[in-house]
């Protein structure tokens, strides 16, 4: 499912970029009527108008995951149990049960030719965002090559990034962080790229 | 509201000078050119209804630079409006420095401010000016006077009349809001479901950059404030982030992720030319130009951990910065080239913290919460940054000198993720 697109609301008119005092700083005046609390959409963003509006996306791989979609009877059937695998603080390992549930992801997919992965990676609350979402895309690429050394091909697999901006949870303890470091495997059918 | 713990401590500081004699009171005036400058600012007289008066947001900014000392209005000896009511005698008496008077009168609508600045010692008269704005306008005017006063008493530019721009999160909706730098008056310019966040000032504060999600993926977008259309920088389509505009304004740094590395590339937004200056297996993002536009100071972990590093902006002579504890993040040059505010982790807090430019000097700002994302004013002096108060991400401002230190206005929601604008 798309995720929702902006909606912008233009600033013209309502922003008055300068005082308006004798010999007091440089640049003009936004054109058009002042007022703190008027937002009015201009001609510039008609076109983000409107959309955007639709219901947040209630998938249980957080409030902006993706959820698994466009896959036939036969494949959603034979979906593994587990879509989500774990890791350490700061770490982009995985450990025995993330390897275990990640062959089984493998194996689905193998079996599966027409399916395609996109793997969210996404990390606790704490630190930056900035790293935070670089580690994150740290820790789907790390699935992503052990995906492959089991056997799926490179082109079915893409990897993406929420750093901390898609929790599951939170709580500020470390029961919440742990269930939010995670890769969150998102399906979509369809593939015909062979292999 | 914002709280002020410390008004209590200033005014009964306010009274001890009032009732010193003559001769301790020329040391405090002497003292007081390094340390905060007691100032008065009787009232200007109501403004919007509804509104705080004038006066008292030019007292609350003032206080919250950290380097003025304002005297409670309980104490004033009278509320001159103009030059002829002013006897600095009188002022003396009560331990003030310095005095801002003046008047809001009604006109067509909007008003007239004038505004007047003494040194209570010498008598002299610093400053004069009138202002004429709309209704909307006039919480603004009373941070052009703030920086009247600012300006007069230190010789540098006053914070107050910049712009700040943050996040505000409320449910499942994201904004990202421009106000004035107390938080006043905030503007939307971004609105949706997706998360928003690094938003950065172009030099001429006429754009914004931030980073959105676009199909699941991190993506940078300058937008046009006057205009509200906006670029998308994503050269190739690929994940971008951790904008940062040149102090030229022409180039513009970010994070690039790929194959699970992240790096800084730099792109020329109007050639669209690029190239990339950090290489390898590590995380490389958040750079911040220095005011020269020769360095940029950045986030590494080729060590093991998030560390700060510098290289000239053509990637050469790269070198770490940081070297205190195993996560040092965040980084913002300031625009005097005097100093970098960043995140370091400490006893388990992430802390705003100072270091020069060389690394060295680190001074720990504020700890009793979570910090990120700090942001310099124009002058160099005052630092803007999220934190966490009470489990809610709130914004604070403080005073590199690390004297002072406060929350921002806020009201329902989460706010993080500032930034101050230029000049």
């Amino acid at each position: 499912m798309r995720h929702s697109i902006w909606m912008i609301i233009a600033a013209a008119g309502t922003l008055a970029l300068t005082g308006c005092a004798h010999n007091v700083g440089s640049g003009a005046p936004a054109a058009g009527a002042a007022g703190p609390t008027a937002m009015t959409n201009s001609a510039a963003t008609e076109g983000y108008a409107g959309a955007g509006i639709g219901g947040q996306n209630l998938g249980n791989n957080g409030p902006i995951g993706g959820s698994s979609n466009g896959l036939t009877a036969a494949e959603l059937a034979a979906l593994p149990q587990h879509l989500r695998v774990h890791f350490p603080f700061n770490s982009d390992s995985l450990d025995a049960t993330g390897q275990q549930i990640a062959t089984q992801n493998a194996e689905f997919m193998v079996a599966h030719p027409h399916v395609k992965v996109r793997l969210e990676g996404n990390t606790d609350d704490r630190g930056t965002q900035e790293y935070n979402l670089a580690l994150g895309e740290r820790r789907a690429e790390a699935v992503k090559q052990y995906l492959e050394s089991q056997g799926v091909s490179t082109a079915r697999i893409s990897t993406v990034s929420f750093g901390k901006d898609n929790p599951l949870c939170t709580q500020n303890d470390e029961s919440c962080w742990a269930k939010n470091r995670r890769v969150d495997f998102v399906y979509s059918g369809g593939y015909n790229g062979g292999q | 509201m914002v709280k002020r713990l410390w008004s209590i401590g200033l005014f009964l500081l306010a009274w001890t000078f009032a009732i010193s004699a003559q001769a301790a009171l020329t040391v405090e005036i002497t003292k007081s050119v390094a340390t905060a400058i007691p100032i008065a600012i009787p009232s200007f007289g109501p403004g919007v209804p509804g509104q705080p008066a004038l006066a008292q947001v030019v007292r609350d900014d003032l206080a919250r630079s950290g380097l003025f000392r304002v005297l409670s209005p309980t104490g004033y000896p009278s509320d001159p409006r103009d030059p002829s009511g002013v006897q600095a005698p009188a002022w003396a008496n009560i331990g003030a420095t310095g005095l801002a008077v003046g008047s809001v009168e009604p006109l067509n609508g909007g008003y007239v401010v004038n505004a007047y600045v003494y040194n209570v010692a010498t008598g002299q008269q610093l400053a004069a000016k009138r202002y004429t704005c709309s209704a909307a306008e006039l919480h603004m005017t009373a941070h052009h006077v703030a920086d009247l006063i600012y300006q007069a008493f230190t010789g540098k530019p006053g914070p107050f009349a910049g712009r700040i721009a943050y996040v505000r999160q409320v449910g499942n909706i994201y904004e990202l809001v421009v106000a004035e730098s107390d938080g006043w008056n905030p503007h939307p310019i971004v609105h949706g479901t997706m998360p928003v966040f690094s938003p950065t000032w172009s030099p001429d504060n006429h754009r914004l950059a931030y980073v959105t999600y676009e199909n699941a993926r991190a993506v940078i977008f300058v937008q046009d404030l006057a205009t509200g259309s906006r670029q998308r920088i994503a050269p190739g389509g690929e994940i971008t982030s951790a904008p940062a505009f040149s102090p030229n304004g022409e180039d513009l740094a970010y994070a690039r992720a790929y194959a699970g590395k992240t790096n800084i590339y730099v792109v020329n937004l109007r050639t669209g030319a690029r190239r990339q200056l950090t290489n390898g297996d590590s995380i490389n993002t958040s750079p911040t130009w220095s005011p020269d536009g020769r360095q940029i100071v950045f986030v590494s972990d080729r060590a093991g951990g998030p560390q700060i590093y510098a290289m000239n902006a053509d990637g050469s002579n790269l070198h770490r910065l940081s070297y205190d504890g195993n996560y040092n993040a965040s980084p913002s040059y300031s625009p005097t080239g005097n100093a970098i505010a960043f995140i370091h982790r400490t006893d388990g807090v992430y802390a705003l913290a100072v270091m020069n430019p060389s690394g060295g000097d680190i001074r720990v700002l504020d700890a009793q919460g979570n910090c990120d994302s700090p942001s310099f004013a124009a002058n160099g002096e005052m630092i803007l940054y999220g934190t966490h108060r009470g489990g809610r991400k709130v914004l604070a401002e403080a005073s590199l000198d690390g004297k002072t230190m406060e929350i921002l206005r806020t009201t329902e929601g989460q706010d993080n993720e500032p930034a101050w604008s230029h000049h």
